[in-house]
């Protein structure tokens, strides 16, 4: 099985879109769980767009701290460290009698060393900024924080409301009408689940 | 003769009021969310696992397989109509697309339709024949020889699904790392709870599917502006008598392909499609049509694709590994149904694994149906927008989440998870390996840490067992290669740039 694709190890969906189109075997790959890079047109054209300035990638660009391959390896490595010194919290014991630090530990070591490698590699690879759109995301987890709130001071259909009402700001038009039918909707469905399956939902 | 008999064993159980019932919903419901964007087989089954509790076991682990299956089925019309495909039928893309192209949309879904029935139908011969089998040899496997497995495992899924090993070991770790929340089942020691008593069970496994898969992936389509537009052409869908014999011989491949890999660790859908359209390339009659819109083209890799993603159950079932991420989380799903996969499974519980083989090949029957007579109706569902989508997608999270253990916390921690996944997401880091090592991440220190109390803690126990030995040197191989292919990469990309530079200077 390991003649089949042509994978390389450079190969990040989007680190080279234009290189590594859709047909290629990476590309595809990374799509198959993952329904939303999915290659659209519009998707490609966007990655074309960015990479017409891409050439000139050089040292200069290696000083700036948005390269996406960096970054990646920092965080692992940030999450490495936060579970390596919490293992130290606990036993670490012998080889033969492994206490509960010991495996953490050892992943979180192994963790780090993927990371460190991460950012070694990214010296090596152009830089892609990794771009964050905090505005979309930031709506979606208020809506779910407000569901939880609501449902756990008030009731779920409450939260049923607000988490229709909040998330479709991160939609493109935004309708008060289709929003309470959609609402109108969910909280029907809520109800369904309540008596046909029996969940424990408190709705009201 | 026995395979027979077996068979028919299952089918007694398959064939119940309740059984085929759930494999129809299960079946319907995959065919729909392989249609739906921002849904894959994996978010779906996260969410649909807290409503199977109330599920006799059969049918519940019958209807999550369906959906696992018909996913890549709806995939597939997707990919053919529109060329969207959202789960992983990007082969279907490029001839079958074409077909659409040239207006015969109808003959592509006809021939998808028919291959991906062969394709389920050789894949569970297969199934029936070599899961037993393969128990057999699970039974010789010690402590040493699972973790070597499941490092092996790691290490096939991370080159598979990621194409760069490093990035998908990483994950794999970070799965692992997660999968330590929670109390030590050795010492009773509460790790990294944080003091909040609600993780002292660890992080459920709902909560990460649906951080990484649900959440996090409705924020990235929301990011990514596409329209998609629906389908609107005819399809006329009987071939003719030539035609349909076109479909045989590639489907036939196909499947064989498909069931073979679908066996391999990491293996699975995706590799299966593209070897199988790779052979089709080199041996078909038709070669010199591929690529332009060759029935060959779509029909040997629908075939290799629902072959696969039925073999691919063998690995679990009858080792009690699963090879990729919706394998773990169908393995999740058996934990929670109280039942653990493995080579003891089929003697324990014969009437659920012949039940689900058997449900499989009726799934095909539901299948068939489904996507030839009455594919022009579930294309419709193309109309529904995203805007209406994803309020919804979000609220079955939320309810998802919440039904798991009745509790708001967990729908705090699947946030979370999201938040999470789209970082993970925007570095441009698959989470799917996350979701194997999360799974598998008890399941390797329980089994490390024997090994190596039975080795006296002497490391030397990974390499000297024969199994274990094996696999840890194809690792070896394995790393190395990457390694080496990197350094020439490099070369390569440098020299590349080199030239860039002096062609910029002459220029200049």
């Amino acid at each position: 099985m390991t003649r089949f694709p042509p994978f390389h190890i450079h190969c990040h969906a989007g680190n080279a879109p234009s290189r590594a189109g859709w047909q290629s075997g990476h590309a595809a790959a990374c799509k198959a769980v993952y329904a939303g890079s999915i290659p659209t047109p519009a998707s490609n054209t966007q990655g074309s767009c960015k990479n017409a300035r891409l050439p000139q990638a050089s040292w200069a660009d290696h000083q700036q701290v948005n390269h996406r391959d960096r970054l990646k390896g920092i965080f692992l490595i940030a999450i490495a460290l936060a579970f390596g010194l919490g293992a130290m919290n606990y036993s670490i014991g012998k080889v033969e009698r492994a206490g509960p630090g010991f495996f953490p530990l050892m992943v979180s070591s192994i963790l780090f060393v993927l990371g460190v490698a991460m950012v070694v590699r990214a010296q090596f690879t152009k830089r892609v900024p990794a771009e964050f759109n905090v505005k979309n995301i930031a709506i979606i987890m208020g809506s779910l924080a407000a569901f939880a709130l609501l449902s756990a001071y008030v009731n779920m259909i409450l939260g049923i409301v607000a988490l229709v009402f909040i998330s479709a700001f991160a939609g493109k038009a935004y309708s008060v009408r289709r929003n309470l039918t959609i609402a109108a909707v969910l909280v029907g469905i809520a109800f369904a689940f309540q008596q046909g399956l029996g969940l424990q939902l408190p709705l009201y | 003769m026995e395979i027979l008999h077996n068979l028919a064993f299952g089918f007694e159980h398959a064939l119940t009021m309740q059984n085929i019932m759930f494999c129809a919903i299960g079946c319907m419901v995959g065919t729909l969310v392989g249609l739906l964007p921002g849904l894959g087989p994996l978010a779906t089954i996260s969410l649909l696992l807290p409503l199977t509790f109330s599920i006799p076991t059969t049918g519940a682990l019958i209807m999550l397989a369906g959906i696992y299956y018909g996913a890549q089925y709806g995939d597939s019309v997707s990919a053919i109509t529109m060329k969207i495909p959202h789960a992983s039928s990007i082969v279907a893309c490029i001839d079958g697309y074409q077909m659409t192209l040239n207006g015969k949309t109808g003959l592509a879904l006809f021939t998808a339709g028919v291959s991906s029935f062969i394709g389920g139908t050789v894949a569970i011969v297969v199934l029936a024949a070599l899961a037993p089998a393969l128990g057999e040899v699970a039974l010789l496997f010690g402590p040493a020889d699972y973790t070597a497995l499941m490092l092996f495992g790691f290490v096939c899924v991370s080159f598979v699904t990621t194409g760069s090993l490093i990035d998908g070991l990483a994950m794999c770790m970070v799965g692992v790392l997660l999968g330590q929340i929670g109390t030590d089942v050795n010492s009773g020691v509460q790790r990294y709870t944080i003091g909040l008593p609600f993780l002292y069970d660890g992080v459920s496994l709902v909560s990460v599917a649906l951080g990484c898969f649900g959440i996090a992936e409705i924020t990235k389509n929301l990011d990514s502006h596409t329209e998609r537009s629906p389908f609107m052409g005819k399809i006329h869908l009987m071939p003719t008598w030539p035609e349909f014999k076109r479909i045989i011989p590639s489907a036939l491949r196909g499947s064989l392909v498909g069931s073979f890999l679908g066996i391999m660790p990491g293996g699975g859908p995706v590799i299966a499609q593209f070897a199988a359209y790779a052979i089709d390339k080199k041996v078909s009659k038709y070669r010199h049509e591929i690529g332009h819109g060759a029935i060959e083209g779509v029909a040997g890799q629908a075939a290799a694709d629902e072959a696969a993603a039925r073999t691919s159950f063998i690995p679990l079932m009858s080792i009690g590994i699963p090879e990729n991420a919706v394998m773990a989380l169908m393995m999740g799903a058996f934990i929670i149904k109280g039942i653990q996969p493995g080579p003891n499974m089929i003697s324990q519980h014969p009437d659920l694994f012949w039940g689900l083989v058997a449900s499989m090949w009726i799934g095909n029957c539901f299948l068939l149906f489904l996507n030839v007579p009455m594919v022009r109706y579930l294309l419709s569902i193309f109309k529904i927008p995203y805007n209406v989508l994803f309020p919804a997608i979000l609220f079955f999270c939320c309810i998802g989440t919440y039904s798991v253990n009745g509790s708001l916390n967990d729908v705090a921690v699947t946030a979370s998870f999201g938040l999470m996944g789209y970082i993970f997401l925007r570095l441009s880091l698959d989470p799917a390996p996350l979701m194997l090592g999360f799974i598998l991440g008890p399941m390797l220190e329980e089994n490390f840490r024997r090994a190596l109390l039975l080795s006296r803690g002497s490391f030397t126990t990974f390499v000297t067992r024969p199994i274990a030995g094996t696999l840890v040197a194809l690792m070896a191989l394995f790393v190395l290669w990457q390694f080496v292919a990197f350094v020439r990469e490099m070369r390569a990309g440098s020299l590349a740039r080199a030239d860039e530079g002096k062609a910029a200077l002459e220029e200049g």
